[in-house]
């Protein structure tokens, strides 16, 4: 469903290159949960953002159901959710209503299909004692859950979250955590980025570890478990990184 | 979409407490103060106001008696006038001769002097009312001294100069006061209405990570910069409206010297017209300029220290017109950005209608938007300026 294709992605600062991610390979078969694995700065939210379409790569390319992300960016984005970091995207000055409404208008719901979705998101997420109240006033739990209604308006069928737990609090965690497992069930294709190895265990299927843009391992956690002769996550990680071979 | 994007903009930007001290309540209270001090300050040296002379102790009483017979002003007799002046207990300092009449009788040629800062209103004020006294004082003596060695006095004018405004006189200090304010309250209210909607728009959305979310949606880039673009047009230009209103309100209703100097019961439509024309162009043009340099900033920091120096752009152009005559403006002054606004406006206040120059000016300013918009779309397409930190 997914298939990316020796992507790499280079940045130039004044006079200095930067490879972000280097010649990176995988694909993502439909329903699946991917585990990103990565240090901050490994390359992780630079292959989400291409991914999303908003990022183009230096070389390479990425499809997503047989269609090019950057030859059909709009039909792409159509099919595509969201989540940046675990309570961004929000405009504070607006209600949670008037953020989800704004956005679902963006993504070209109807009026009427835009309050069933609203409706159904603030049930789900029990958000329905504030829907109306203004953004800014709210606490991070609240935050995230209005963020991720927001990247569900228009129930697409990619799901991409970047560190999405990073600053909150236990109890908002593992609702986090309990709702990707929903989406799971209901055959969404998740890749979400994280460097908290419980919870890519707990989640994820296969993996993708990156280190310093390379892609160092590639496929499911029983195999990994296997190949390394143990079932520690941290101690694979850092084994993978100090050997630091990419995988081509 | 662009209509969803721009009233959702408007929406947001409506609620954010600091757009609307910048754009509603700031304007109106600089207007009110800006008014207030030059119907206070600027016209009170009038008739009425009596200014403080200092003179020599010693002068001639000839002299002396000159000098009394002018209004408003009144001699303090010192031993160093001049220390007076420089002390700040006077505006001006006179010196005579004590001999004075004696010298001119023998053809002395005594000498008065007048002792004054050339940057103070009220001593060029005085100075003036003095010179031209003892000018015709002067004449007079010189048409004794003629009479007497039988010369026709009128020989010694052969011409007459007659001096003639282009607008009727009294319209004359009118026009150049509506045409100072107009263009300080467009400059101004224009600017400072669009700047925290710009700031916001662009590097602000870019801080707080709204505008990823907002790139990720399928809407067209262009679109999102359009809407973005109208929102930051359209509170320049509200702020201006406002702005206009305020002073002209405050003007009929509040002031003396400034309702009379204006006239705005005659010129209200030309006012209201080419404020209109000035406050739309110039927020639209100004709008593109705020845009692309919030798109360059990559925080809201970064963008206020860009947008800073467009407040003094603005103020360029207004001084550079500020001794133009509308009679004096050319073809340059109507296709150069910004200047041409400022150029229309004085033009349609001193009652010149001439459609070439508005052609003009809305041609070169709808080329130089075109050029930065396009420039700001095709910024807004590449994700170095649209992300910020990539």
């Amino acid at each position: 469903m997914i298939q990316i294709d020796q992507v790499t992605r280079v940045f130039k600062e004044k006079k200095k290159t930067v490879t972000a991610v280097n010649n990176v390979s995988f694909s993502i078969e439909k329903g699946e949960v991917i585990g990103l694995l990565g240090e901050n700065g490994a390359g992780k939210t630079t292959l989400l953002r291409m991914i999303a379409g908003i990022l183009e790569p230096t070389s390479g390319g990425i499809s997503i159901n047989n269609l090019d992300v950057q030859k059909n960016p709009t039909e792409i984005k159509k099919t595509i959710g969201v989540l940046f970091g675990s309570e961004t995207g929000l405009y504070d000055r607006l209600t949670a209503r008037e953020n989800l409404q704004y956005f679902a208008r963006l993504y070209g719901l109807s009026r009427h299909h835009t309050e069933n979705q609203i409706e159904l998101l603030a049930t789900r997420f029990g958000m329905k004692d504030y829907l109306d109240r203004r953004v800014g006033g709210f606490s991070k739990g609240m935050r995230q859950k209005v963020a991720i209604a927001r990247t569900l308006i228009h129930d697409p069928q990619v799901i991409l979250l970047d560190e999405p737990t990073t600053g909150l609090d236990i109890t908002s965690a593992n609702m986090f955590r309990e709702f990707i497992h929903h989406l799971q069930n209901e055959g969404k294709t998740i890749i979400f980025s994280s460097h908290i190895m419980e919870e890519v265990q707990q989640l994820c299927e296969a993996i993708v570890m990156i280190h310093k843009g390379n892609v160092v391992y590639n496929g499911t956690l029983q195999n990994l478990y296997k190949e390394e002769e143990t079932d520690n996550l941290n101690y694979i990680f850092m084994s993978k990184i100090v050997r630091g071979n990419s995988i081509d | 979409m662009i209509k969803h994007i721009y009233f959702k903009e408007l929406k947001d930007a409506f609620r954010d407490k600091k757009t609307l001290w910048l754009s509603i309540v700031i304007p109106i209270l600089f207007n009110i103060a800006l008014v207030y001090f030059m119907d206070n300050f600027m016209f009170s040296v009038d008739n009425e106001e009596v200014i403080d002379v200092s003179i020599n102790s010693n002068a001639d009483e000839e002299v002396v008696s000159w000098l009394e017979e002018l209004e408003s002003i009144k001699f303090i007799s010192s031993e160093n006038p001049v220390e007076e002046v420089t002390d700040g207990n006077t505006s001006l300092a006179v010196v005579v001769a004590d001999n004075f009449t004696e010298a001119l009788a023998t053809n002395e040629k005594p000498v008065i002097e007048l002792h004054g800062d050339p940057i103070s209103t009220k001593a060029s004020t005085v100075m003036d009312k003095i010179t031209v006294l003892l000018s015709s004082k002067k004449e007079i003596l010189v048409g004794n001294t003629l009479q007497e060695q039988g010369v026709d006095v009128s020989s010694l004018e052969p011409f007459t100069i007659n001096q003639l405004s282009l607008s009727p006189e009294d319209d004359a200090t009118s026009s150049y006061m509506v045409s100072i304010f107009a263009q300080l309250i467009i400059v101004l209210a224009v600017i400072m209405g669009g700047l925290p909607a710009s700031t916001d728009l662009f590097a602000g959305e870019k801080e707080r990570k709204t505008m990823e979310a907002l790139i990720m949606t399928p809407v067209k880039r262009i679109n999102i910069v359009t809407g973005k673009w109208l929102t930051i047009s359209t509170l320049g230009a509200m702020s201006g409206v406002f702005s206009v209103i305020t002073f002209v309100v405050f003007v009929q209703l509040f002031t003396t010297q400034m309702k009379s100097a204006m006239q705005l019961d005659q010129n209200l439509p030309f006012f209201v017209t080419s404020l209109c024309i000035g406050i739309f162009s110039f927020a639209f043009l100004i709008a593109a300029i705020e845009m692309l340099l919030s798109m360059i900033a990559k925080t809201v920091k970064e963008a206020q220290n860009y947008l800073s120096p467009i407040s003094m752009l603005g103020m360029v152009p207004y001084f550079i017109l500020l001794m133009v005559s509308p009679h004096e403006l050319t073809n340059l002054h109507f296709l150069v950005p910004i200047v041409n606004i400022f150029a229309l406006i004085k033009q349609l206040i001193a009652g010149i209608y001439e459609i070439s120059s508005i052609v003009m000016v809305l041609g070169s300013s709808a080329v130089f938007i075109l050029l930065i918009f396009t420039a700001a779309t095709f910024m807004f397409k590449k994700s170095k300026w649209v992300l910020g930190d990539s």
